[in-house]
């Protein structure tokens, strides 16, 4: 599945992917211990979106919400608006 | 009934009295293989749309003697509507995409998984000619790349390497 995010001038952020999940999302997790970039699903399901970069994770830092939208045929077909959850377990987790 | 941003959320406990519940599994123990239906009935926990329609269309196809009371029958079509209601939202929301992000400046591209070309293609089909004339500035999308190219990649889901984070 390709999996992009494309990031606003004013903050705004959209996933966007070419395959159906097989789950409705919940929200987007991302981390900077190794889980990268992760869509959950509201039934607890997770999906590894990818892996980034240090430095691209200052990027996200103020992204509140990210636009999901799957793209078929050059068209958008499906949308979701979920919760962007930064999450880091640098103290308490392992 | 509370319907969310993308999915619904069901119980038999939050849709249906118990007296309701009652009546239904009565109806359900008059057919035979609903043991899967009569559970999810009782449960109490979360059900999905389809299983909740699975569950509504078993009732009707059982209630041949009309016994069903009319404020159940009701119950069954407002779920329905609300249940119409989520299957038609992403498509319906879908073609209106568009018109939402019209005034969407792209900062930047990340390709997370798969081809940075695909991940380029699909912005392009979002984004239009505002996409394209992104990617002709100097800095608006990262290079795309394989890891030995250094710093223009942005991302790499299946190898290690300078950069990743690792636990």
């Amino acid at each position: 599945m390709n999996i992009a995010l494309a990031l606003g001038q004013d903050n705004r952020a959209i996933l966007l992917y070419d395959e159906p999940l097989g789950f409705a999302p919940a929200w987007i997790e991302s981390s900077e211990d190794g889980r990268g970039v992760r869509i959950i699903g509201e039934e607890g399901q997770e999906y590894l979106a990818g892996l980034l970069y240090d430095s691209f994770f200052s990027q996200l830092q103020s992204l509140s919400g990210i636009m999901m939208v799957r793209m078929e045929n050059h068209q958008p077909v499906e949308s979701h608006t979920v919760s962007f959850v930064n999450q880091t377990y640098k103290d308490d987790r392992s | 009934m509370s319907l969310g941003a993308s999915n619904t959320s069901l119980s038999a406990k939050t849709e249906f009295t118990n007296e309701d519940r009652r009546q239904m599994l009565n109806l359900l123990q008059t057919g035979p293989n609903t043991g899967g239906l009569q559970a999810m009935l009782m449960s109490g926990g979360p059900i999905s749309a389809d299983n909740m329609q699975a569950l509504i269309t078993k009732l009707r196809e059982l209630d041949t003697q009309n016994q069903m009371p009319e404020t159940l029958k009701d119950k069954f079509k407002q779920i329905e509507k609300t249940l119409d209601l989520f299957a038609q939202k992403p498509k319906d929301n879908a073609p209106d995409i568009k018109d939402t992000l019209a005034d969407f400046q792209l900062r930047q591209l990340l390709t997370l998984n798969g081809p940075t070309g695909g991940a380029q293609d699909m912005a392009k089909d979002l984004l239009g000619t505002k996409m394209q004339a992104e990617l002709a500035g100097p800095q608006a999308l990262q290079s795309p790349g394989p890891l030995e190219q250094g710093a223009g990649l942005t991302l790499q889901n299946t190898q290690s390497g300078p950069g990743l984070t690792r636990v």
